[in-house]
């Protein structure tokens, strides 16, 4: 008996099936493109998303169709879906990175009050939730919003093309803002607000519950067995974070990629006035009971953007010598700035999130002299990843608790060095999953609960459990580094000033 | 002060007819009646020696390079003996290649500020301390207690103490090198050490002596006043002069050292940015200069008297007798761009070898794809601090702005307007201070590039003008012992027969709009930064 995890991501869908026992047994994928079609828009065909469903399943199925006895799908949140009485799209998903519904989210904004809209949802108001898009198309696009039936996130979306009712769990449902996450169910009073009914939406379940099987018809053109549980998933962080192992109060999970997202667990909601103030997300874990409190930030965006627009000699030697660019730059920063570079990047180059939600920042790179190189560029870029995870990591202890470790995944976590880095600049135990699938682990931990293999989802993330390396913060370097986030943090301000001032 | 290009330092070479200024090709005809002038220019890395003719025409130019001393990190010293071997060298060189003539004087300019110490038997004492030496923080501190303050100092030397000054490095020797203190009886600047040897006369020129930090520059004499604070001895220094005037003439070891007939008159001469300006047609007031070479320089040469409070530019002398100059730097001007290209360009580079031209231009090509303001990114140029106008040497460089829109060729472009928006800020405190600079000449390794030449118009708001290529500082010291020697009548008019004008170019009304504001928010970004410089560098420092 196998279990399938997928995970529909804004980038790509990637599945993976493993062994009852935990044992990773086959992964598929297939990318996906986002439209631009004027600044601030985000689409993306929905036919073509589910499509790219299609066909990464039945990649795995030929191999391990048969033995796979129960799926779910986590999913990225705050695209919406428009769909007709059939569950087929009535026109393009509007992505999370869509932020066209700028007034909409005032309008919201100032009927129910965004303290209000906080306890009720434990979000920050921002146009990139589901619930403003949807009332954009309300107000922008007539003639869509009334062949739609209903507005789904893309769980619910693939569900429905999956013969099922258009379900969606708790977590994924939180990321529409018009969740109310202490009654677990649609807010009225947000409802009210945007002019919306809740059968205008999808059908709000926990996660890890049996929701159904696949039809005959629905199963082959899948390659799976008829009779395949489908279990309810997760929004892709906290499914991360589930198999991450991150299931109880006291941990953190890290997923690190071109956004570094940091989930931290506790019993309760944290939607205090205070965590509004950094723009924390507090909402549903998947395991039932869970909350998880959100900081994210860009990251990975910004190494990115370092190695292409400095490193192109690089990139030819590592052509050259058939060597990977990455650790080749890994090593050349390493032999010429053992130690801290001196320099202090500020890595907000698309605005700033957690915990300083300053959309209108910019990044910089600062304190550069004669003797800095390219590789002390390179590695100010994961200096600074660090240092915002310092800051952030401060204000989780604060607002939603303390914890002993930081459990880290994803493909930025890649390198040992830097994964040490982040330990010294956080004085904190980082420890590195040794997987980069964590959302598909999740998602078939919650598969295998709602098909009776778990009891529930923490014995899932108990059995599963995986041995991990721990990188411990070192005194030394530690100390070195010390003066660096107060510097950062300061700089930051300075920075700001001069924006506000302008 | 360095006036130094972009490029490498230039090798030992001898040339016929090099192409310079005034150069109209070769008078192969012009034979033993002619009669030329020698001038020199004892660098920092090298001297150069130049011989021109009666109408400005270079005839024949070389170089030979010597090293230098760094005993500790941010020492720098040299061997005296080393420049006149040098002299001896070049002038041997020039004259031999030379058609048969009189030289009819000789003229001197060198780096500045740097401090030879002789005994009574006129032997050298200790290697000199150079412009670029550092140690001397506390003697500035010290020389600004005794003058009574930092505005009191200024008011008498018309300048601040800084640590490259003459100055403090007599107070440095004194306070830790008793012995050689002791024995002491002359301090002499490079170039005039030079003179020393080839005259046996103890003599300075007004413009070099302005950098000494000893000088009364508006009175255009030693300061008692200082000298009695600092207590030091006039003794000790040489006598001052204007810089077109005689000093004196080639005894015998000189003439022999030279291989010129003893009894050539040697004119006062220069510092180098003094001679260099005589050389660039920078000697009547309202002509300034922007020199974008490793470091930046704003010159401009004012008939009045005029110094900063604040000490922010340089009021010395003028090589025009009874006139001053003005002067702001900007450390990392070219240094700034060649940083940019040695790290982030190596594709560039590459290319620039591929195709045989010069890397600046693909740079420049890259930079030019950027639009006006680079989309909202700025580079303060600070890589090894900065001195006009904030004089903090904590500053560091820094890109300010950057986001997922931003390349390289917005990084570059953000380079080039930010040297310039710092080349104006020199330009501004000089305008401030009622010089007026009614032409600007772009000189340096800068003013090749004309894309960077319209960017310096529309930044300065004002057009900036090239000349013939400048020979530099031995060339305004070859112009003034001309002056001297009375083939012209005046610095202005040997000045005249040298320098031609070539392009004009004009600043764009919307450009010049465009940069106008976005000067104003680079001038913000200093302040909202200074305090963040100095924490960086304390942490610098405990890491050390």
């Amino acid at each position: 008996m196998s279990l399938l995890g997928v995970d529909v991501g804004s980038g790509s869908c990637k599945a993976v099936v493993f062994g009852e026992d935990g044992t990773l047994e086959g992964q598929a994928g297939r990318p996906y493109q986002m439209s631009v079609p004027a600044p601030g828009r985000a689409e993306m065909d929905a036919e073509a998303l589910w499509q790219a469903v299609v066909e990464t399943i039945r990649e795995l199925a030929q191999v391990h169709g048969r033995k796979i006895e129960a799926l779910a799908i986590a999913a990225h949140g705050e695209t919406v879906i428009a769909v007709d009485a059939d569950g087929r799209p009535v026109g393009p998903a509007l992505m999370n990175a869509d932020n066209r519904a700028v007034e909409e989210t005032c309008a919201l904004e100032s009927s129910v009050g965004r303290e209000e809209i906080y306890r009720l949802t434990g979000l920050p108001p921002h146009p990139m939730f589901a619930i403003t898009k949807i009332m954009w198309l309300q107000r922008h696009a007539p003639a869509l919003y009334a062949k739609a039936k209903r507005f789904l996130s893309v769980e619910d979306y693939v569900l429905g093309r999956l013969g099922l009712p258009p379900y969606t769990d708790y977590s994924l449902a939180c990321r529409t803002m018009a969740f109310d996450l202490h009654r677990q169910d649609w807010s009225p009073e947000i409802l009210r607000a945007a002019g919306l009914r809740a059968d205008q939406l999808g059908l709000p379940v926990p996660s890890g519950q049996k929701l159904g099987t696949l039809s005959a018809a629905t199963a082959a053109a899948l390659g799976l067995r008829e009779g395949t549980i489908v279990g309810s998933g997760g929004h892709d962080q906290p499914t991360g974070a589930l198999g991450a192992g991150v299931v109880d109060p006291g941990q953190v999970a890290n997923s690190a990629g071109t956004y570094e997202c940091l989930a931290a667990v506790s019993e309760a909601p944290r939607n205090t006035p205070a965590a509004l103030g950094f723009s924390l997300n507090s909402y549903c874990h998947v395991v039932p009971g869970q909350y998880v409190t959100l900081a994210f930030f860009p990251a990975g965006l910004v190494s990115r953007w370092l190695v292409e627009q400095l490193c192109g000699e690089d990139r030819l030697e590592a052509q050259r010598s058939d060597r990977d660019l990455y650790d080749l730059l890994d090593h050349k920063a390493a032999q010429d700035c053992p130690g801290p570079t001196g320099l202090c990047l500020m890595p907000h180059f698309v605005g700033a999130c957690t915990p300083h939600w300053d959309p209108r920042a910019t990044g910089a790179i600062v304190g550069l002299t004669p003797a800095h190189t390219r590789y002390h560029l390179y590695k100010a870029g994961y200096e600074a990843i660090a240092c915002e995870l310092a800051l952030n990591l401060a204000v989780l202890a604060d607002l939603a608790g303390p914890f002993e470790r930081v459990v880290i995944h994803g493909g930025n976590a890649r390198s040992s060095s830097w994964v040490q880095l982040r330990a010294d600049i956080t004085g904190t135990t980082m420890v590195r999953l040794p997987t980069t699938e964590a959302v598909c682990r999740g998602a078939a931990m919650l598969a295998g609960t709602a098909a009776g293999v778990f009891a529930q989802a923490r014995e899932a993330a108990l059995r599963w459990r995986l041995s991990s390396p721990e990188f411990r913060p070192e005194a030394l370097s530690r100390a070195a580094y010390a003066p660096q986030i107060a510097q950062y943090q300061r700089l930051f301000g300075a920075l700001a000033e001069t924006r506000n001032r302008g | 002060m360095k006036n130094s290009g972009m490029g490498v330092p230039p090798m030992e070479k001898a040339a016929q007819g090099q192409d310079g200024p005034a150069t109209h090709g070769q008078d192969a005809r012009a034979t033993a009646s002619r009669s030329y002038l020698l001038g020199f220019d004892i660098g920092t890395s090298a001297t150069k020696a130049l011989l021109i003719d009666e109408r400005g025409r270079v005839v024949a130019a070389a170089s030979a390079e010597y090293p230098g001393l760094v005993p500790h990190p941010a020492w720098s010293e040299q061997e005296p003996a080393h420049w006149l071997r040098a002299v001896s060298r070049t002038a041997k060189k020039v004259l031999a290649v030379a058609p048969a003539g009189a030289v009819r004087a000789v003229g001197l300019s060198g780096q500045m500020h740097g401090s030879v110490l002789l005994d009574k038997s006129n032997r050298v004492l200790r290697p000199a301390i150079l412009w670029n030496d550092q140690r001397t923080g506390e003697e500035c501190a010290e020389i600004t207690r005794r003058a009574g303050g930092r505005r009191k100092l200024i008011s008498l030397a018309a300048n601040p103490a800084l640590a490259g000054f003459t100055a403090p490095k007599i107070l440095w020797v004194r306070r830790h090198e008793p012995h050689v203190w002791e024995r002491t009886v002359k301090v002499l600047l490079p170039k005039d050490y030079v003179r020393f040897c080839l005259t046996g006369d103890f003599a300075t020129d007004l413009s070099d002596a302005s950098g000494t930090l000893l000088l009364d520059v508006r009175q255009r004499k030693w300061s008692a006043k200082l000298l009695a604070a600092l207590e030091l001895d006039k003794d000790l220094l040489p006598r001052c002069y204007e810089s077109p005037e005689v000093t004196g003439v080639l005894h015998a070891a000189g003439a022999k050292l030279l291989g010129l007939p003893a009894g050539t008159p040697v004119v006062a001469g220069g510092g180098d940015n003094a001679a260099g300006a005589v050389g660039n047609g920078i000697v009547r007031p309202g002509v300034v200069s922007t020199s974008l070479g490793t470091s930046g320089v704003v010159f401009a040469h004012a008939e009045e008297m005029a110094a900063d409070p604040l000490g922010r530019v340089h009021t010395f002398c003028a090589a025009v007798p009874g006139q001053w100059h003005v002067m702001g730097v900007v450390l990392s001007a070219g240094g700034s761009l060649q940083w940019f290209r040695n790290q982030l360009c190596g594709e560039e580079v590459a290319e620039a070898r591929r195709r045989g031209v010069d890397p600046y231009e693909l740079i420049t090509a890259l930079a030019a794809r950027s639009p006006l303001g680079s989309h909202g990114l700025y580079f303060l140029p600070y890589l090894t601090g900065e001195r006009t106008p904030h004089g903090d040497s904590d500053a560091r460089a820094c890109w300010i702005g950057l986001s997922n829109m931003h390349g390289r060729a917005e990084m570059a472009r953000a380079v080039m307007e930010g040297v310039t928006y710092a080349m104006r800020d020199c330009l501004e405190i000089i305008r401030g201070m009622g010089v007026p600079v009614r032409e600007i000449r772009a000189t340096g390794g800068g003013a090749r590039s004309r894309f960077w030449r319209q960017m310096q118009a529309d930044v300065y708001g004002q057009a900036v003008r090239t000349i013939n290529a400048a020979e530099g500082p031995a060339y305004g010291a070859a112009l003034l012992a001309g002056v001297g020697a009375g083939v012209w009548g005046s610095v202005p008019e040997a000045s005249d027969a040298a320098v031609r004008l070539r392009t004009a170019t004009r600043p764009e009304a919307q450009a010049r709009r465009a940069y106008e504001e976005r000067y104003r928010e680079y001038d913000r970004l200093y302040l909202a930064l200074k305090e963040s410089f100095a924490r960086l560098a304390a942490v610098e420092k405990k890491d050390k």
